[in-house]
């Protein structure tokens, strides 16, 4: 049917997706987004945060009071867990109301949002529609094939998150290695927004964002996380896949035993868990990022080029995606403009290399073999633990803090290994 | 030939969570269109399809997830849609919804056939049908899990405890189906991008004339049937005799029989 031809065909309605989606409608072109899951947002999962600058940049002026923000950030805490024992490091800086640098949200609600946009800018989406295959002809794509259905495109963009199926079907990506894949699994439990207020030292719609390091993980390479959502708060863990495989340890367990940390139980007492989920999550760093994320008819947007960043300190998924999402749609234009060739799209390629997105990820270029070294998850929040221990525990004698160091790493860790970290810790981030 | 379908939007109960206390977590569930009402919709596209028929769904309440389950029906194939803008759909009293949904039928039609899902996902009581069909004045058949539907009439079967039971009723007739009647369809690509651009047509209970009546609901809790084990033991054939014996005595102690 002819009458079925859009302008761009999106493949999957998550934030890369749909920000493509509304950038193109915006400008006027017709855009058909097409979601596996029943809803917006239901295949997928994040921890919680989202950061703001795209936003700012490039959606309308009043989308902070408009969107689903459930908390601002203001408080980043990083915790190091050991037997009884925590270690935190809290950044807080006063900021004016409109500059908060991130929030937090439920993705399936932002993403709603998003396609509210979309759909008030004239673009159609479509849920519960899984895309069978790319409809090729002489070596072009030329649109989807679903259920039977085609539907043709001057363009598909695939945003379809990190389970590359379509991209490993026609053989333009690989399975993602086994060494770059985690796998993260997220409480959401309920307690109130008076008593998260409270135990968190939050007021205002201000929230906190945390994330956990130590012996939870059982020598697994991966973190904790918590977010404070409005009446809920977000809490889970991302653990290497490679490690969870290969070993008697469950992720499971490794959700529980942060839970379960009395240093944590106490801030969720009397919670009710009310969701449970888990989703791979890339973690690759440049090493996963597609080396051609086009081709004739083509562009791959968002997680499924590899757009996300883990920096220990800060996890990037959302931001990334909408940029890649807002590069393919700029790029998609101009190349509709002068005539829809399928070969146009290596302006996306050129564009993805200039922009901020792919500058991040290189910033970051040494981290992940960095973050492969497990001493950094099991031996050093252990050590400083035990360094601050000896500190605080004042009895007749107290530990200097080179003397307790020293002894807390005895038979653990030699100081040149130490050292040696530190400085790999430091040209890596 | 016009069919009018009614559907909610109610919760999804199988995502449904509890407290430690028994309490249901109503605000974290998702929802979705009733099961029994998708059948209802699936019912009204089925005899659109034997025999021709132009089908209209309706829907009550304010929110977009309301104006979802008119882009879900018209993926399935019906052809129009209404929705009455009303704030809190869920308290408003059954006589309420009953009324809404005649004036829908007598402003909006005529309709041969009226169709509704047995029960929601949610409320599940079944009293709606009945009450529309007394309303109008029309034949009902309840709870039905076969229907046919011909070009001088219908014909549906209901499944009861005691027996399955036929009815049979001229044009106009209200007819609730159940969850079992079909398995609903799953929309083609083409379909559901098509439903996109059907206009979907709004009305407020003022435009019908209808008085709102609210309800308030209290509470709802979890029901649970205390359930107590009792074991007897028989080792060999010899002892059965003796089980059986004091299992009678426990029962007839326990006032079961």
């Amino acid at each position: 049917m002819a009458e079925e031809r859009f302008d761009v065909v999106v493949v999957g309605g998550g934030p890369a997706g749909l920000s493509a989606a509304y950038f193109l409608s915006k400008a006027g072109f017709s855009v058909a987004v097409l979601e596996r899951g029943g809803r917006l947002g239901s295949k997928n999962m994040f921890g919680g945060r989202i950061y703001s600058h795209v936003f700012d940049k490039y959606f309308p002026s009043g989308w902070r009071n408009e969107a689903p923000v459930e908390r601002w950030v203001r408080r980043e805490r990083f915790s190091l867990l050991c037997k009884g024992q925590a270690v935190s490091m809290e950044y807080w800086a006063s900021r004016s109301p409109g500059k908060y640098d991130s929030f937090t949200a439920f993705l399936t609600r932002f993403l709603e949002w998003m396609g509210s946009l979309v759909e008030s800018e004239g673009g159609l989406i479509a849920t519960g529609v899984k895309v069978d295959k790319l409809k090729i002809s002489e070596g072009k794509v030329i649109g989807v094939e679903a259920g039977g259905d085609e539907l043709e495109a001057g363009y598909v963009l695939i945003a379809e998150g990190i389970n590359t199926i379509l991209l490993e079907q026609h053989g333009l990506r690989p399975r993602p290695r086994l060494e770059s894949t985690a796998i993260g699994v997220k409480e959401v439990i309920r307690l109130g927004e008076n008593t998260i207020n409270k135990r968190f030292n939050l007021s205002g719609g201000e929230g906190v964002a945390q994330l956990f390091l130590g012996d939870f993980l059982k020598n697994a390479r991966g973190g904790g996380f918590l977010y404070t959502m409005k009446d809920y708060v977000t809490l889970g863990v991302v653990v290497r896949l490679g490690d969870i495989g290969s070993s008697e340890i469950s992720v499971r367990d490794v959700a529980e035993d942060l839970r379960l940390h009395p240093f944590i139980k106490s801030m969720l007492e009397g919670g009710v868990m009310v969701e449970y989920s888990a989703h791979l999550v890339r973690e690759g760093g440049t090493r996963d990022l597609m080396d051609k994320p086009y081709g004739p008819g083509y562009m791959v947007l968002g997680d499924a080029a590899g757009y996300l960043l883990n920096t220990g300190f800060s996890i990037r998924g959302v931001d990334l995606a909408v940029e890649t999402g807002r590069l393919a749609a700029e790029a998609a234009a101009k190349c509709l403009e002068k005539g829809g060739e399928p070969t146009c799209t290596s302006l996306y390629g050129e564009m993805l290399r200039r922009s901020i997105a792919r500058r991040v990820l290189e910033k970051y270029k040494m981290l992940p073999e960095f973050m492969n070294n497990y001493r950094l998850y099991a031996i050093y929040p252990q050590l400083a633990c035990s360094t601050l221990a000896g500190i605080y525990t004042t009895d007749e004698e107290p530990l200097k803090l080179w003397e307790s160091l020293s002894r807390a790493r005895k038979g653990k860790i030699s100081l040149i290994s130490m050292l040696m970290d530190l400085l790999r810790g430091v040209r890596a981030l | 030939m016009r069919i009018l379908v009614a559907a909610k939007l109610s919760l999804d109960a199988g995502q449904l969570k509890f407290d430690s206390s028994g309490h249901p977590l109503i605000d974290a569930c998702p929802r979705r269109m009733g099961d029994a009402d998708k059948c209802a919709v699936e019912e009204a596209v089925r005899a659109k399809e034997k025999l021709g028929a132009e089908t209209v769904v309706v829907t009550i309440g304010g929110s977009a997830e309301h104006a979802r389950i008119i882009r879900d029906a018209y993926a399935m194939g019906i052809d129009k849609g209404y929705i009455v803008r009303i704030n809190e759909p869920e308290t408003l009293s059954l006589p309420t919804v009953a009324r809404i949904i005649a004036e829908i039928y007598r402003r909006t039609g005529p309709y041969d056939l009226v169709f509704l899902g047995v029960g929601s996902n949610d409320t599940h009581s079944s009293m709606l049908a009945p009450m529309l069909s007394s309303m109008l004045d029309i034949p009902l058949l309840p709870s039905i899990d076969k229907l046919d539907v011909k070009n001088d009439g219908v014909e549906g079967i209901a499944t009861m405890e005691d027996g399955s039971y036929t009815f049979r009723a001229r044009f106009p007739a209200v007819i609730s189906i159940t969850s079992e009647a079909n398995e609903p369809r799953i929309p083609t690509l083409r379909a559901i991008l098509k439903s996109k651009r059907i206009p979907i047509q709004e009305v407020s209970p003022e435009d019908l004339g209808v008085n709102v009546e609210r309800i308030r609901l209290e509470n709802v809790e979890r029901f649970i049937l205390p359930r107590r084990r009792i074991l007897m033991e028989a080792g060999d054939q010899s002892q059965i005799e003796e089980a059986v014996g004091k299992l009678l005595e426990a029962l007839r102690s326990e006032g079961v029989i």
